[in-house]
C-alpha cells in the first residue's frame, strides 16, 4: 500500500533570482534567463533528492506570483486592482482589467515544458483559478466588454491553460483556489462562494472524467510571508462547497488548523468515493521543519476520518506564492518536504500492518 | 481601517457583480447543456435505434457476427454467435477473443488461427476458413466456416475487427447424404450395366451379392442358389463378398431353418436390426444359431431372389455385427436389385439353354448328317450286297431251264440258288434283327444254356468264312463247364459274328483265337485275330451303326457292316459288355465280351427243342394266293414235292373263290395283291364257312412287328417273311398234323 503525496507547488527562488527581479534591478534578458534555468535547475534536483515521487518546478518563473503571472504585463490591466490584506498587515494587489477581450499573456504550459527538460519524475503544475482571475473585472465594467464577455473569456483561457498542461503530460494540473474562504469572508451569505464554485465547475465541466482524473484543486487560507489572508474564516463554511467542485483531487491545507479532527470529519462526510483527499501535513508558514514522526502521526490522525484509497499527503500551501517571499529559506523548504514524504511512508507502513 | 473596509466592500461588491455574470454564465451553461443533453438523448436514442436496428439486424441474418477491438477483446457478439458459444455478449465484452471463440482443426484437431488475430496482423480480409469446429463454453462441438475483416475509422486506420461465421453442420450432413445417394445411384448404374452384360449366371450372383453388399452398407453377403448339371441332378453354389470363403467355407451349405427356410421358399424379406433377439433364431441344434467360429451377425437383412415364373433362384443373405444398420430403404434398393437380377439370371439361364439347344441340334444335325451319310453308303453297300447273289440265281436259273443242261449242271444250278438265297436270307435276317435291336423290340429267349454249345453253334456258323481263307482256329476254353442265362441262339450269333469279322479283316492263313474264361463277375468270351487292326481313332465307333472301317471297305469281302452293331446290341440285352482292343492298323483285333455270372442253380435242362416228328407227313390241301407268279409256283412246287396237294391263284377274289371251291385246310396269302389284300381274304375267309378251321398263313416281304400284329388281327394265324425257309414251312406243316 502506498500513500501518494505531492507538493502543492511554490518553492522559494534563490535570492539572486529575487535580487534580481527586484524593482530597479537591472537584471534582464540573458541574464535573467540564466538565473532562472539555475533556479529550475537546482529546484528539480532539489526536488528529486527529497525522495518526492510527484515535484514541480517550484514556480519559480512565475512572476510575479501564483494569482496574476498569467496576465502579468497584459496591456489591459493595470496594476491598481483590489487588495488583498494579510494577517501578518501586509497587502498584495491585483491587476485590474482595463479593457476586452481579456487575454492570458501566458500559459502555465512554458513552465512545465522547462521543468519537464530536467527531470523524469512525474511534475505536477499548477494553474490559477478562474475564480480567482474573476475578482479583475472591475466593479463599474469596462465599456464595450461587459462581465459576461470577460467570464466567457476567462473561462476559454482558463480551459485553455488547463489543457495545455495536460496534453503537455502533466501527472497532475492543480487548480489554485485560494480565494474560496476569502469569499467566505467578503460575503458570509455564500453566494459569493457558490458563485466561485459554479464558475470553476463550469470551466471543470469542459473536461473529461478520464481528464479530470488528473485536476485537482487546492485550497488554503492564502499564504503569503508566513500570514494567511482568510485562515479566520471556519473551514465548515467552506468544506461542504468545495467537494462539489468537479474534480477528483483535493489538495486541503490542515497542518496549521487548530483543530484537525473537527475539519477531518466535515471533509468525511462531504467528501465523495471518486474523491482523494490529500491532506496537507506540512506548514509551510512554520518555521520549525517537521519529523518524519510527526508527519506520520497527522497521517494517522487522519486515517481515522479517511479512508485510507482515499487519502493523500501534501503541503498546505506552496512556500513561496509570490516570488519575493523569503520568509522560508529553500533549504528548510526541502527539508520540510522530505519530512513528508518520509513521514507518509512511515505512516503507510503502520497502516499496511494493520 | 476604513480604507480597507471600502476596499474590502469595493472587492465585494465587484465579486458580486461578476458572480451575477457567472450565474447568468452558468443559466446560459446550464441551458446549453440541457439542451445538449436533449440533443444527446435524441441522438443516444437515434444511436439506440440504430443500434437496435443493427442488432436486429444482426441477429436476423442467420450468421454470427462478433466484434472486437484493436487487442482482440470482444465487443459486440449478436444472438447467433451467443447461441453458437455458450457465451453471452455481456459475458463475453472484454474477454479475449479465444477463450470465447474456440476453434480447431476438424482433423488434426489443433487450435485453429484466430481469424481476428490474423486480420489485425494483416489487415485485410480473411476469407472462408473450411474444416473449424468451434467448442462452445459447454464442450459441445460445431462444424463452421468463418471470415474475417478489419474495421476502419473514418481516416482508414483499423479500430477493430468483425468476424462472421457459421454453422455448416447441416449442409455438411446435406453434403454427406449428397454424396451417398450418388455413390448409391452410381453403383446402382454399375450394376445395372454390369447385370445387363453378364450371361453367366456366377458371374452375375457375384456382381448382385457385391453390389448388395456395398448398397446395404451390410459387413458381408451372400447368395446360395440351385443350379442343375448335365448330369440332370441339383447343386447348390454360392457367391460372397465382404469376406474370405475361409471364413464360411468350414461351416458347410446353410440348412434349412426357420430362419433361413422363408428365404429360400420365397416367402418375401426378413429385415431385422438384431437377428439374435428373433423368436426363429437359435431354435435348431445343434448350433442353437450361429456356430461357433461364424462372423458376428446382429443386423439381418435376407432376400428372394424370384424368377419371372416365379421360381426362387436363390436366396440372398446380408449381415453386419452391428445393430440396427439395414434401413428401410435398403431393403427397398435390395429389393429392386433382387428384382433385376432374376431377370438377369433368367436371361443367361435362357441364353445358356438357347447355347446348349443350338450345339444339341449342331451335334444332333452333325449326327444325322453322319447318320444319313451311312445310310447312303450302307444302302449303297446294301445293294451291292443283295445284287451278288441275284448274279448267280440268274445264271443259274438260265442253266437249269436250258434244254442243253446236263444233270450235273441242273443239281450244280439248284445248290447255287439254295447257296445264294440262303445268303440272302442271312443278309435279310441280319437286317431284322438289327431293326428290331435298335427300337427294342427284339425278345431274347433266355434259359441257361452251356457255354460249349453256344460256341460250337457258332463256330459251325462261321466255319466257311474261316475255312475258305484258311485261317487256323485255336479255341481255349475253361476245362469245366460254363453254365450261363443267355439265349443260346443270339449268343452264338454274337460269338460267330466276331469270328466271322476276324475272319474277313484277316489276311490267308491267319491266326484267329477264341478264348473263354470265368471268373467271380463275369464270363469272358474273346475273339482275337492277328489281322487288319483297327486304327485308334476308329476304335470308338466300331459298333456304331453301317460302320465299316475304311480300310476293310476295298475288300472284296462285303458284308453291311452291322454285324457288330448287332453284335453289342445283342450283347447289351444280355446285361454284358463288348469291347473292341487293337495296337493299330496291321496289329490285328481282339474282341471281348463279358456277361455277368448268374447265380448258380443245378443246370436246367435246355428245353427241348423241337425236333421234327418222326411221324409222316399227311396229305394237306393247299391255297397259295400270291400275284408273283413265280414265287407262288416255286413254293406250289416244293410243297408238291412233300406231296401235298397245292392249288396256286394270282389274286384275292380268285383266292375266295377257289377256297369256297377246293375248301384248303391251310391258305398261304400274300398281303399285297392287287385287287384285294391279303388282309382282307383273311377276314372274308374267317368270316366265310371255313371260319376258323382254316388255317390261314400269311406270306409276305412285310417283316416288321405291325405287319405280324396286323396279320394276326386280320384272322392269320402264322406270319412268314419272305423268302420263306422252306424247312421252316414243311415243320410248321408238321405241327399242324400234330395238333391235328
Amino acid at each position: 500500500m502506498v500513500i501518494p503525496t505531492e507538493p502543492i507547488g511554490s518553492i522559494p527562488r534563490p535570492l539572486a533570482l529575487i535580487d534580481a527581479l527586484k524593482p530597479g534591478a537591472k537584471s534582464a534578458g540573458a541574464h535573467l534567463d540564466a538565473l532562472y534555468d539555475d533556479a529550475i535547475r537546482d529546484t528539480v534536483s532539489q526536488f528529486e533528492a527529497t525522495g518526492s515521487p510527484v515535484i514541480t518546478d517550484g514556480e519559480q518563473r512565475k512572476y510575479h506570483n501564483f494569482l496574476t503571472y498569467s496576465v502579468e504585463g497584459s496591456p489591459n490591466t493595470s496594476p491598481d486592482g483590489f487588495k488583498i490584506p494579510f494577517a501578518a498587515g501586509h497587502i498584495r494587489r491585483m491587476p485590474r482589467l482595463t479593457a476586452g477581450p481579456f487575454r492570458y499573456q501566458r500559459y502555465a504550459d512554458r513552465y512545465l515544458t522547462e521543468a519537464l527538460r530536467y527531470t523524469r519524475l512525474p511534475v505536477k503544475q499548477a494553474v490559477i483559478s478562474p475564480s480567482a482571475l474573476s475578482l479583475l473585472y472591475p466593479r463599474d465594467g469596462i465599456a464595450g466588454y461587459s462581465r459576461e464577455s470577460f467570464i466567457d473569456d476567462l473561462l476559454s483561457e482558463h480551459v485553455s491553460e488547463v489543457r495545455r498542461c495536460l496534453e503537455l503530460g502533466a501527472c497532475k494540473v492543480q487548480i489554485d483556489f485560494t480565494e474560496g474562504r476569502l469569499a467566505v469572508k467578503l460575503d458570509p451569505t455564500g453566494a459569493l462562494l457558490s458563485s466561485f464554485i459554479d464558475l470553476n465547475n463550469l470551466a471543470l465541466a469542459r473536461f473529461s472524467a478520464l481528464e479530470r482524473q488528473r485536476l485537482g484543486v487546492h485550497t488554503c487560507p492564502g499564504g503569503d510571508r508566513d500570514s494567511t489572508h482568510s485562515a479566520d474564516v471556519d473551514y465548515a463554511q467552506l468544506l461542504p462547497s468545495l467537494f462539489q467542485l468537479n474534480v477528483d483531487n483535493f489538495y486541503v491545507a490542515l497542518a496549521a488548523e487548530p483543530d484537525r479532527g473537527r475539519v477531518l470529519k466535515i471533509i468525511s462526510e462531504h467528501l465523495k468515493p471518486n474523491h482523494r483527499l490529500f491532506v496537507g501535513v506540512i506548514s509551510p508558514i512554520s518555521a520549525q521543519v517537521e519529523t518524519p514522526e510527526h508527519v506520520r502521526d497527522r497521517i494517522l490522525e487522519a486515517a481515522h476520518y479517511i479512508p485510507v484509497a482515499q487519502l493523500g499527503t501534501t503541503d498546505d500551501c506552496g512556500f513561496s506564492p509570490f516570488c519575493d517571499d523569503t520568509s522560508t529559506t529553500r533549504e528548510i523548504a526541502f527539508a520540510k518536504i522530505r519530512a513528508r514524504v518520509m513521514g507518509t511512508a512511515l505512516a503507510a507502513q503502520v497502516l499496511r500492518s494493520h | 481601517m476604513a480604507s480597507e473596509h471600502s476596499e474590502e466592500n469595493e472587492l465585494r461588491a465587484a465579486a458580486l457583480k461578476t458572480a451575477e455574470s457567472i450565474l447568468i454564465a452558468r443559466q446560459r451553461a446550464e441551458r446549453e447543456l440541457l439542451a445538449a443533453h436533449a440533443a444527446l438523448e435524441l441522438k443516444s436514442e437515434e444511436l439506440r435505434q440504430q443500434r437496435e436496428w443493427f442488432e436486429v439486424t444482426l441477429d436476423s441474418i442467420g450468421d454470427a457476427v462478433i466484434t472486437a477491438d484493436t487487442q482482440g477483446r470482444v465487443t459486440f457478439m449478436n444472438a447467433v454467435a451467443e447461441v453458437m458459444t455458450g457465451w453471452t455478449c455481456t459475458q463475453a465484452q472484454g474477454e479475449p477473443l479465444e477463450r470465447v471463440f474456440q476453434i480447431i482443426h476438424e482433423q488434426t484437431r489443433q487450435p485453429a488461427d484466430n481469424p481476428i488475430k490474423k486480420v489485425l496482423e494483416v489487415g485485410r480480409i480473411i476469407g472462408l476458413a473450411n474444416h473449424t469446429a468451434l467448442i462452445s463454453r459447454s464442450g459441445s462441438e460445431l462444424a463452421i466456416e468463418d471470415s474475417a475483416a478489419p474495421i476502419r475509422d473514418t481516416q482508414g486506420n483499423i479500430c477493430g475487427a468483425v468476424m462472421v461465421f457459421h454453422d455448416v453442420t447441416e449442409r455438411r450432413s446435406a453434403e454427406k447424404v449428397l454424396r451417398e445417394e450418388t455413390r448409391i445411384l452410381e453403383l446402382l448404374n454399375a450394376t445395372g450395366m454390369a447385370l445387363a452384360a453378364q450371361l453367366d449366371p456366377h458371374a452375375l450372383a457375384q456382381t448382385m451379392t457385391d453390389s448388395a453388399t456395398l448398397l446395404s452398407g451390410a459387413a458381408f453377403g451372400a447368395f446360395f442358389y440351385n443350379v442343375f448339371g448335365p448330369d440332370g441332378n441339383s447343386y447348390l453354389l454360392y457367391t460372397l463378398s465382404g469376406a474370405p470363403r475361409e471364413a464360411f467355407e468350414r461351416f458347410g451349405m446353410p440348412r434349412n431353418t426357420p430362419l433361413l427356410d422363408p428365404t429360400f421358399r420365397g416367402e418375401g424379406v426378413i429385415r431385422s436390426g438384431d437377428i439374435t433377439k428373433d423368436p426363429r433364431y437359435g431354435t435348431m441344434a445343434p448350433h442353437r444359431g450361429m456356430p461357433r467360429g461364424h462372423l458376428p451377425v446382429r443386423s439381418y437383412l435376407a432376400v428372394p431372389v424370384v424368377s419371372r415364373s416365379g421360381e426362387v433362384i436363390g436366396g440372398l443373405f446380408l449381415g453386419h455385427p452391428d445393430a440396427d444398420v439395414f434401413s428401410e430403404r435398403a431393403e427397398r434398393l435390395i429389393l429392386g436389385l433382387s428384382a433385376q437380377s432374376a431377370i438377369a439370371m433368367d436371361n443367361a439361364r435362357l441364353f445358356e439353354a438357347a447355347q446348349q439347344e443350338i450345339l444339341r441340334r449342331e451335334r444332333a444335325e452333325a449326327a444325322l448328317q453322319e447318320t444319313d451319310r451311312r445310310k447312303d453308303e450302307f444302302l449303297a453297300t446294301l445293294a451291292h450286297e443283295l445284287r451278288n447273289p441275284l448274279a448267280p440265281i440268274r445264271q443259274a436259273a438260265l442253266i437249269s431251264k436250258t434244254p442243253a443242261a446236263t444233270e450235273t449242271q441242273k443239281r450244280w444250278s439248284h445248290d447255287v440258288i439254295e447257296r445264294q438265297v440262303h445268303h440272302m436270307a442271312l443278309l435279310l435276317d441280319d437286317l431284322l434283327d438289327i431293326s428290331r435291336v435298335t427300337r427294342g423290340t427284339l425278345e431274347l429267349r433266355t434259359q441257361m444254356t452251356e457255354l460249349t454249345k453256344v460256341i460250337d453253334a457258332a463256330v459251325e456258323t462261321a466255319r466257311p468264312s474261316i475255312d475258305s481263307k484258311r485261317h487256323v482256329l485255336s479255341i481255349e476254353l475253361p476245362p469245366e463247364p460254363v453254365h450261363l442265362v443267355a439265349d443260346p441262339l443270339r449268343l452264338a450269333q454274337v460269338i460267330s459274328n466276331l469270328l466271322t469279322n476276324a475272319a474277313k479283316y484277316t489276311d490267308s492263313e491267319g491266326h484267329l483265337r477264341l478264348h473263354a474264361a470265368r471268373d467271380a463277375d463275369a464270363i469272358t468270351i474273346s475273339v482275337t485275330d492277328n489281322g487288319i487292326g483297327i486304327p485308334c481313332e476308329a476304335i470308338q465307333g466300331v459298333f456304331a451303326m453301317f460302320s465299316q472301317v475304311k480300310s476293310a471297305q476295298d475288300r472284296s469281302d462285303g458284308g453291311l457292316g452291322i454285324g457288330l452293331a448287332l453284335a453289342k446290341g445283342l450283347v447289351d440285352l444280355h446285361g454284358g459288355t463288348i469291347e473292341a482292343r487293337s495296337e493299330g492298323t496291321g496289329r490285328g483285333s481282339e474282341f471281348v465280351v463279358r456277361l455277368p455270372t448268374p447265380v448258380l442253380s443245378a443246370p436246367q435242362p435246355s428245353p427241348a427243342v423241337d425236333t421234327p416228328s418222326t411221324a409222316p407227313d399227311r396229305r394237306r390241301r393247299l391255297l397259295i394266293a400270291d400275284d408273283n407268279e413265280d414265287a407262288a409256283e416255286s413254293l406250289a412246287a416244293l410243297l408238291r414235292m412233300e406231296g401235298h396237294d397245292v392249288t396256286v391263284v394270282n389274286n384275292g377274289r380268285d383266292a375266295l373263290e377257289t377256297a369256297s371251291a377246293i375248301q384248303p385246310e391251310i391258305a398261304l396269302l400274300d398281303i399285297g395283291m392287287p385287287d384285294i389284300s391279303g388282309y382282307e381274304v383273311a377276314q372274308q375267309l374267317r368270316n366265310g364257312p371255313l371260319g376258323q378251321t382254316l388255317t390261314l398263313i400269311a406270306v409276305t416281304g412285310w417283316g416288321q412287328d405291325r405287319d405280324k400284329a396286323r396279320a394276326l388281327g386280320a384272322g392269320f394265324n402264322h406270319h412268314f417273311t419272305k423268302p420263306i425257309e422252306p424247312e421252316t414251312l414243311l415243320e410248321l406243316l408238321r405241327s399242324e398234323d400234330r395238333q391235328a
